[in-house]
């Protein structure tokens, strides 16, 4: 619980005897450390001082040190596993001292990390951390069940979990199922909550089966509001409500966007009587799926061609988001229906969804005019199109896209 | 008049107690008095611990049940004797009281029954489960009684209705988180009315006044259900609590035909009693545990830890006769069906044991004053539970196998006045065979036929009588019904007078079984009659060690203090 000491008391002869022997068995300690001496017995020592003061992070230090000492990478597997084993003995026996302690909790992390994968009994990691979670303290009924389920309070255990987790592969669902489970058992658990958020976040943005973001959000709010009912008091659904409103948030913003040329401006043609020029759309979060199909231009220049949009990014490839979509609209003045001389193109754009799920809540058109000038110059507004946007390498297009994500709160159209 | 083999004379002759019949209270009652000290013969007609608590095969079951019954009037073995005059004492015939009534016994399915018989331990008293809070698992733990028995949880409590649906009941705030079948402000309104009840509760054990919400003294004394009333509560949730939680029997909200209007009090009492129950024992999933080879066992944990300090047991020993001083007409003692006489200083019986109405005549006031007790009064109030057991194949409820069924009343029928409990139990219980499952019922009602109605319709809301056509391919109709009730193959129906325990003196008469689902009355009234009548000493206060025998169970409760 929050803002609770540790409950060691104890009486003072004890403690002085205590003292003695911890300040004896320290300071051989040191001497082994300095020394590097890695024999068993020293080893020995460390573990016993671990068992004593579990938070003695050099005696930790140490013990990797020795353990990095004895194995290498083709030691014989069975001698790895028996090292370890005995490694996550010492921490055991410290986390029954401190079930809180960060040290102890690192080291068992930093050994499966060295060598998890030739652990034989990886597998059994994760079921020890379930037995862990779930064994209940206090047997007293008069206590509130709170405090019954203080394994599965603590935050170095969910903490221990995610690595565990990803080490041995397990799925993202049957996490989510696990921590339905301990939220029946209770639900006002912090990190349950937390860690909840995380597996949703990652199977939205894995996009699995069911996990859209709009139902998932959907989803998620009618779990927490049986949270937040049937005990208001209790404050760790709230703040995963919170997160989960913050989500929606950003999801219901629609898609803006801009284009070149914009709506009601006045394009010049000149200097050639054929030629295109670049229709982009800016969006202010990355899309997919412009195309001709979604994007639809109404007006005589274009042919019977359909454009071809391409995402102007790192990656050619057109199924990629992107900011910035460009594509070319032709024109031919010697074609003899291009004997007028201003021309409205209409633009209209449906169907585009963002990767988060936004879209375009209307279809949206904007207008511009051609206007055909063969053969007078204007010296003014001039932008020449030499180059197009064929040529823009890598670091143009990121700046580009970054700019963009920084511009969205500056609410362009 | 009975056939007893040759039994040796009991020695020694003398006891400052006799206890006749080896039910709950009775067998609590020698535990107790054996523990202080007193020498104590405990006696029970039948061949058998538990008399009306006890856990019976099926034939066994049945043949009690018919002799216990009311039946043609028992053979005119000799007209009422005079009381003998022999030595300094007269002697007063004995007249067993049958408790039971309307019996009915159906088998069908014979031989699978018979095949099976043995595995079956059926309890007479039931439905039956103990709270784990309840006053019984308190004095097993004070006498150590607690070493002769093993429990295990009942998975699920529900309440039934008339469709069929059985809706788990919210009991805690994790169950009322689960429950997907109340609205969200149904959750908030229980959960602030369980909190409401703790809070008091907790005010009560410490005395801190201010901070600590409680509920007034005038809502207090006001009925519960109307206290319910002004918690805001829906008629839906309110019925959950009075009926399902604090498992009241009387429609609270029909004056007319309410025999027990609660008050706050007394309802804030019970919850209380749930509320503790949660959660008690670590390995016990909810409120409520029950007995490993059924509820038989507890008198007879009682009678063991009697018999370790030294009190003496015999069944198969009815006594005939009460034993009065000829010129006092105090008690002095019994005499057995042996023809032996015992003396003790006190007595206490069973709740059948009566006299026969035509010895009154002739006893003097004083000695009409020692058996005042043991006449069978007119009954005001002519309460009854009609009981009913069925044995099944299949379960209620898919993948539950003990669980606790309640219907409020009215849910089944308009005219139900009182709540029907239900209660199966299956073989993990050891209480029958694999497949199979017993199902106990139990409601009060004023008449036999009113209650045997009641528990009928329970009856055809859970359990599909077998077709006598279908008889052979039964097995194969059920695998493909999506309804999938279980199959009803034996069922018991009886009614049981309630009879209260009574303090007289030097006799005293034990309560038969009541018609609550716990032992909590039953124990607190025996406690009573004991401080009566013994004196107000501590119970079973020389029990601090506990005989260990610590078996590995894993799905078994852990009674613990």
């Amino acid at each position: 619980m929050h803002g609770r000491g540790r409950n060691e008391a104890s009486k003072p002869e004890e403690t002085a005897a205590k003292a003695l022997e911890l300040r004896s068995l320290q300071s051989q300690f040191m001497s082994n450390h300095h020394q590097k001496i890695y024999t068993q017995e020293a080893i020995q020592l460390s573990a016993k001082l671990l068992g004593i003061n579990p938070d003695a992070y050099t005696a930790w230090n140490y013990r990797k040190l020795a353990l990095v000492s004895r194995i290498n990478d083709d030691s014989d597997p069975s001698l790895v596993n028996s090292i370890i084993d005995e490694e996550l003995g010492v921490v055991k026996k410290a986390l029954d001292r401190n079930p809180k302690s960060y040290e102890a909790w690192y080291h068992r992390n930093w050994v499966l990390s060295k060598k998890g994968r030739y652990y034989t009994s990886l597998e059994n990691e994760l079921q020890l951390l379930n037995d862990y979670q779930k064994q209940q303290l206090v047997n007293d009924y008069q206590k509130q069940d709170d405090r019954k389920h203080d394994n599965l309070r603590n935050f170095h255990a969910w903490n221990y979990r995610r690595f565990v987790v990803e080490l041995t592969e397990t799925s993202a669902e049957d996490e989510l199922q696990y921590t339905n489970m301990i939220n029946d058992i209770c639900f006002s658990i912090y990190s349950v909550w937390h860690y909840r958020s995380v597996l949703v976040s990652s199977l939205v943005a894995k996009k699995a089966d069911g996990f859209m973001p709009k139902e998932t959000i959907r989803r998620e709010l009618d779990y927490v509001h049986n949270a937040i009912f049937t005990d208001e008091v209790k404050q760790s659904g709230w703040f995963y409500y919170l997160w989960l409103l913050d989500q929606t948030v950003k999801m219901e913003t629609p898609l803006r966007f801009s284009s070149w040329p914009s709506d009601g401006s006045i394009i010049t043609t000149f200097c050639s009587e054929f030629g295109s020029f670049p229709l982009i759309l800016y969006f202010d979060q990355a899309v997919s799926g412009v195309s001709s199909s979604t994007v639809t231009i109404d007006s005589e220049l274009n042919g019977k061609e359909d454009l071809v949009w391409e995402p102007v990014s790192d990656n050619k490839n057109s199924q990629v988001d992107s900011c910035v979509w460009v594509a070319r609209l032709k024109f031919d003045s010697r074609e003899p229906c291009f004997s007028r001389k201003e021309y409205k193109v209409k633009v209209s754009l449906g169907g585009i969804f963002s990767s988060r799920g936004c879209n375009l809540t209307a279809p949206y058109e904007f207008v511009f005019t051609v206007l055909n000038t063969v053969g007078e110059s204007s010296q003014q507004g001039i932008v020449s199109w030499t180059d197009g946007f064929d040529n823009w390498d890598d670091a143009q297009s990121k700046y580009l896209n970054s700019l963009i994500a920084l511009n969205a709160d500056t609410g362009f159209e | 008049m009975i056939d007893l083999p040759p039994y040796p004379p009991l020695d020694p002759s003398n006891y400052d107690l006799i206890v006749v019949g080896t039910g709950v209270s009775e067998s609590v009652f020698a535990a107790a008095a054996s523990s202080s000290g007193s020498s104590v013969l405990h006696l029970d007609p039948n061949p058998f611990y538990g008399s009306h608590f006890a856990s019976l095969s099926l034939p066994d079951l049945t043949s009690f049940l018919h002799s216990n019954s009311v039946s043609p009037p028992p053979p005119p073995s000799s007209p009422p004797l005079p009381p003998s005059n022999n030595h300094d004492f007269i002697s007063v015939d004995l007249v067993n009281r049958s408790l039971y009534s309307s019996v009915e016994i159906s088998s069908f399915e014979s031989e699978i029954l018979e095949e099976h018989s043995r595995r079956f331990n059926v309890d007479l008293c039931g439905p039956r489960v103990v709270f784990c809070a309840d006053e019984s698992i308190n004095l097993m733990l004070k006498s150590g009684a607690n070493n002769y028995v093993e429990f295990k949880s009942i998975d699920a409590s529900f309440v039934g209705d008339s469709s069929g649906e059985l809706r788990n009941v919210p009991d805690s705030r994790a169950a009322i988180f689960k429950d997907k079948s109340l609205t969200l402000l149904e959750k908030n309104q229980l959960m602030k009315f369980f909190k409401l009840v703790q809070s008091h509760l907790a005010s009560s054990t410490e005395n801190d006044d201010t901070t600590t919400v409680k509920i007034s003294e005038e809502d207090m004394e006001s009925p519960f259900v109307d206290f319910l009333t002004k918690m805001r509560l829906p008629p839906k949730i309110k019925s959950i609590i009075l009926y399902a939680i604090a498992m009241l029997d009387y429609d609270q909200d029909n004056t007319e035909t309410c025999r027990h209007l609660l008050k706050t009090k007394e309802g804030i009492d019970r919850l209380a009693l749930y509320i503790t129950s949660v959660g008690r024992f670590s390995n016990a999933l909810g409120a409520l545990i029950y007995p490993i080879y059924g509820q038989g066992e507890l008198p007879q944990a009682f009678c063991r830890r009697a018999a370790v300090k030294g009190c003496i047991y015999v069944l198969r020993m009815p006594i005939t006769a009460l034993l009065l001083d000829k010129e006092t007409g105090g008690y002095k003692g019994v005499k057995l069906a042996t023809g032996q006489e015992i003396f003790s200083q006190k007595l206490i019986l069973d709740p059948c044991v009566t006299i026969g109405l035509e010895s009154l005549s002739s006893l003097t006031d004083q000695e009409n004053e020692t058996i005042s007790v043991l006449v069978p009064k007119a009954l005001i109030n002519k309460e009854k539970v009609a009981r009913g057991i069925c044995v099944i194949r299949g379960s209620v409820k898919a993948d539950v196998s003990n669980a606790l069924i309640v219907y409020p009343p009215k849910s089944l029928f308009p005219e139900q006045l009182t709540a029907i409990r239900v209660l199966q139990l299956g073989s993990g219980l050891a209480v029958c065979p694999a497949d199979m499952h017993v199902l106990y019922l139990s409601t009060l009602c004023d008449n036999d036929d009113q209650g045997i109605k009641a528990l009928l319709s329970a009856m055809s809301n859970l359990v599909r009588l077998p077709d006598p056509k279908n008889q052979q391919s039964d097995s194969v109709v059920e695998n493909d019904t999506c309804e999938a009730k279980p199959i009803l193959l034996w069922r018991a129906l009886y009614v049981q007078q309630l009879v209260k325990g009574e303090f007289g003196g030097t006799i005293s008469s034990m309560p038969s079984p009541d018609g609550n689902l716990n032992y909590n009355e039953i124990v607190e009234s025996a406690l009573k009659l004991y401080e009566q009548l013994m004196g107000s000493e501590e119970l079973f206060k020389e029990e601090t060690s506990v005989e260990n025998t610590t078996e590995e169970n894993d799905d078994g409760v852990d009674i613990e203090d």
